[in-house]
């Protein structure tokens, strides 16, 4: 039985409900602030509005611009962060202790963003550095192409950023709307704590800071984009790219993080394995067939994506495929048992205590259970549920994943086209 | 939550580190081997990283399934990372029996047998991690200006993972020799970190390891503990169809051990750590012409660098590095305020707090301290930064920064030339 850590939580008058967390920890405070609104719901045509809107948060606020933030920021010591996930928004930092007060000030400023003429022009040049980067990464190209077409259809298919017209498509005005129209809405809004004082201590702290925020009466939101019909996409699809590897990922929808197969799906992707041990980890050591071979399971509000990544040299692409494709029959086939069950069981919760290790990881997950689960526990809740759930869950779980819609992207040099397109039916794209 | 440490040498010479942290609930192990880029002179580039793949392959009577299977019963996790001055192996796991992950450690430590089927199934695999690492500019960056920096004639002018060609040649009988040259217990810092009895770690590490020999290590060459200061200068080096350039450049650096150490990091850390260092005012919110900037300043026990690394718009890279010039510049200047100086100071404070939290970080720096320099390095990391004065920033700066820096930059081949210098690990 895992020790609960002490929580409580409270409701502003603005509406802002707050959740605090005591540990034993070192002098450490680490809050996120979760805003109601992802990249998922980036306009059309708009892609990346979310993921710059929230890097606009460093660079100046009503009556503090970039470099008072800066300044504020390095003197109390603070780590902040800033992300834009495809259900929600945050904004996080992390404190020492006696640094908490200024730096929750410092937070407070940031939510009431100016975005500044030069600042914004500053960061549209970063922007584009952004993609530019994002596409020498074969690894990232790969998984873009996959997601967009296992999850065609869904909100889930486009990445954080889209491509530089939308980015310089995206200005002041538009950013004003979405900040202030849909994110900035404390009654929709939660912060959450975790730190090394008492509870009661920590929420009033919370208390003082976020009382003063207000929603803003602005003009319409920009409208959502409504996902793109399915299309009758073809089930693989290859692009040349000037690398010496090919980089072929395998992408399935998979559940949402309320599904009643969340904890299958997560010891699924364990089975097949992200590192050394079990499925995947041991054809590695078997064939020396891939350096990154992993299989990873990131699931959404509305629904979910399950991935397998490889990068092999393009004389063994066909063997990869084939290789991948008898491991996913087994495990749908045939129920884990024994040693090997018991192995991925006693990982998964090994994985889940240090998923919970720092006051930033507590502070994010106890948040985001509660903000979006309405249960600040179901971190403990789910470890219960990993060791009570049985063999035969996940072999269904996998025949659900395995045997639904499946898209496979290979990435790779010029010279391997013809294999690819030979090994799986690819479609140049 | 305090955490006590004690430090313990085994009669074989290997020396344990434990920091008990009352009440956690997670524990971690590192095993710290000084073997790395920087004891590879000798011996086949990349054999220091390729003996870290091989020791999981076990001797016969246990394989690579049965170490990780060992390590998953205990809900734990192990990995494995090969530096410039060393080698560790890592263990995270709830808190429990160490018997289990102290007695895996040691198997692989000592006990691989290097099969020559394993020795080549292995090869397939870092010959893919190489071909990986040479299809990522950004990666590729790294080895073309160390190889800049440090020249054919010292280690750390070698890549970590070696080439296709050395990995391609070496033979089980060349495995064997460095894993017998280096990986002796008076060569290796073990520090466990966490939630655990320490009496009864040090007598199950006693039990694990206590037993082998002691093993003779070699000296590592006092020329290549030496400081290099290699003339400046930037290279080009056209890639294929990047769209990025991906921008290096590097100024000597102290060694861990060196009393300019702890100043050169304060120095780095004005330029580069934090929203309101110098390159980040400068370059993102003043120009917002280098998205990403980042200071590196990784501890070496040999001669170190002060490295820049930055993204570029082709175009953009002879006024940014005109800029990251200037702003060094203002470090050996002293041409910084008493308030960046605090700042930075409860900055890095916070950062070396920060990674408290985490027992692997624990365990791994402490380990790591060890072995390039004292364990003290780690332990006392505040108390070191907070004897940091602005005029021993200011005299570091001028006494390292002064010359010009050696420069890489990988750019898109489209923009047409050739590499005008640099080893042949080009693209």
């Amino acid at each position: 039985m895992i020790a609960r850590r002490p929580a409580g939580i409270a409701t502003l008058g603005n509406g802002l409900r707050l959740v605090a967390q005591a540990g034993v920890a070192p002098p450490v405070t680490a809050v996120s602030v979760f805003l109601p609104t992802g990249h998922r719901d980036d306009p059309a045509g708009l892609a990346g509005l979310a993921h710059f809107t929230v890097g606009m948060l460093r660079r100046g606020a009503r009556g503090a611009d970039a470099f008072e933030l800066a300044r504020a920021c390095d003197a109390a010591g603070v780590d902040l962060s800033v992300s834009a996930a495809a259900d929600y928004l945050t904004l996080g930092m992390k404190c020492l202790t006696r640094h908490r007060d200024r730096a929750l000030d410092l937070l407070v400023r940031m939510l009431a963003p100016a975005f500044p003429a030069a600042q914004m022009r500053a960061a549209r040049r970063e922007w584009l550095e952004e993609i530019r980067a994002e596409r020498d990464d074969a690894a990232s190209v790969c998984d873009r192409i996959c997601r967009a077409g296992a999850l065609a259809g869904t909100p889930y298919a486009r990445g954080r950023i889209g491509s530089a017209a939308e980015a310089r498509g995206i200005g002041r005005d538009r950013m004003n709307a979405f900040w202030y129209g849909r994110a900035l809405r404390p009654a929709e809004m939660l912060v959450s704590a975790a730190a090394d004082r008492p509870v009661g201590e920590t929420l009033a702290a919370l208390s003082a800071a976020f009382a003063p925020l207000r929603a803003e009466a602005v003009g319409p939101p920009p409208p959502a984009s409504a996902p793109a019909p399915p299309a009758a996409a073809p089930p693989a699809v290859y692009r040349a790219m000037g690398r010496d590897q090919v980089v072929l990922q395998f992408g399935f929808p998979a559940p949402a993080v309320d599904d009643p197969d969340y904890i299958a799906t997560i010891l699924l992707a364990t089975l097949l394995g992200d590192g050394m041990g079990f499925r995947l980890g041991r054809l590695r050591e078997s064939t020396g067939i891939a350096y990154v071979l992993y299989a990873h399971y990131e699931a959404f509000l509305g629904g979910g994506f399950f991935k397998i990544q490889l990068g092999t040299s393009p004389a063994r692409v066909g063997e990869a495929l084939d290789r991948l494709g008898a491991e996913m029959a087994d495990l749908a086939s045939r129920p884990s048992a024994g040693r090997e069950w018991d192995l991925v069981r006693a990982r998964t919760v090994g994985q889940f205590l240090q998923s919970f290790e720092t006051s930033r990881e507590r502070a994010h997950y106890t948040g985001f259970f509660e903000r979006f689960l309405g249960d600040r526990d179901r971190f403990y809740e789910q470890i219960e549920a990993v060791r009570t759930i049985a063999p035969e869950a996940v072999a269904a779980c996998a025949r659900r994943i395995f045997g639904g819609r499946r898209f496979l992207a290979l990435v790779g040099p010029a010279a391997a086209r013809r294999a690819c397109l030979r090994a799986c039916s690819a479609r140049e794209g | 939550m305090t955490a006590t440490t004690r430090s313990h040498i085994l009669e074989n010479g290997l020396a344990v580190h434990l920091s008990v942290v009352p009440g956690e609930p997670l524990v971690a192990l590192s095993a710290s081997v000084g073997a790395g880029l920087l004891t590879e002179r000798g011996h086949p580039a990349g054999v220091s990283h390729f003996v870290e793949h091989l020791v999981f392959k076990g001797d016969g009577r246990f394989t690579a399934d049965d170490l990780v299977d060992e390590i998953s019963a205990c809900g734990g996790s192990l990995n494995a990372y090969t530096f410039y001055d060393n080698t560790a192996y890592e263990v995270s796991a709830p808190s429990g029996d160490l018997g289990p992950p102290l007695s895996v450690l040691a198997r692989l430590l000592f006990r691989p047998a290097f099969p020559a089927h394993e020795v080549e199934t292995e090869r397939k695999v870092v010959l893919e991690e190489i071909a990986r690492g040479l299809d990522a500019p950004d990666d590729l960056l790294f080895d073309l200006q160390a190889a800049r920096f440090y020249g054919d004639d010292h280690p750390y002018g070698r890549s970590i993972l070696g080439t296709a060609s050395s990995i391609g040649a070496v033979t089980a009988g060349e495995v064997r020799a460095y894993h017998r040259a280096r990986y002796a217990p008076g060569n290796i810092h073990l520090a466990i970190a966490g939630g655990f009895d320490p009496d009864e770690a040090l007598e199950l590490a006693r039990r694990h390891f206590g037993a082998e020999p002691p093993g003779e290590v070699p000296p590592v060459a006092p020329a290549d503990l030496a400081p290099r200061r290699p003339p400046g200068g930037t290279t080009r080096h056209p890639y294929r169809d990047a769209e990025c350039g991906y921008g290096l450049a590097g100024w000597p650096a102290p060694s861990a051990g060196h009393p300019d150490a702890a100043a050169m990091a304060v120095a780095a850390a004005l330029l580069g750590f934090g929203e309101n260092s110098f390159l980040n005012r400068r370059l993102s919110l003043e120009l917002g012409i280098a998205p990403s900037v980042e200071t590196i300043a990784a501890p070496r026990r040999g001669p170190a660098q002060l490295q820049v690394a930055f993204l570029y718009e082709p175009g953009d890279e002879e006024k940014i590095l005109a800029e990251i010039r200037a702003q060094v510049e203002r470090l050996a200047r002293a041409d910084f305020s008493g308030e960046a100086f605090r700042s930075t100071v409860t900055r890095l404070e916070a950062d070396h707090v920060f990674g408290l939290e985490q027992c692997y970080v624990r365990a791994d720096g402490l380990a790591l301290s060890a072995t390039i320099d004292r364990p003290e390095r780690f332990l006392d990391a505040v108390e070191i930064l907070h004897g940091v004065t602005p005029e021993g920033v200011a005299r570091a700066a001028a006494a390292w920064l002064s010359g010009e820096p050696v420069v890489c930059l990988v750019e898109p081949a489209r923009r047409g030339g050739r590499a005008r210098s640099g080893k042949g690990r080009g693209a």
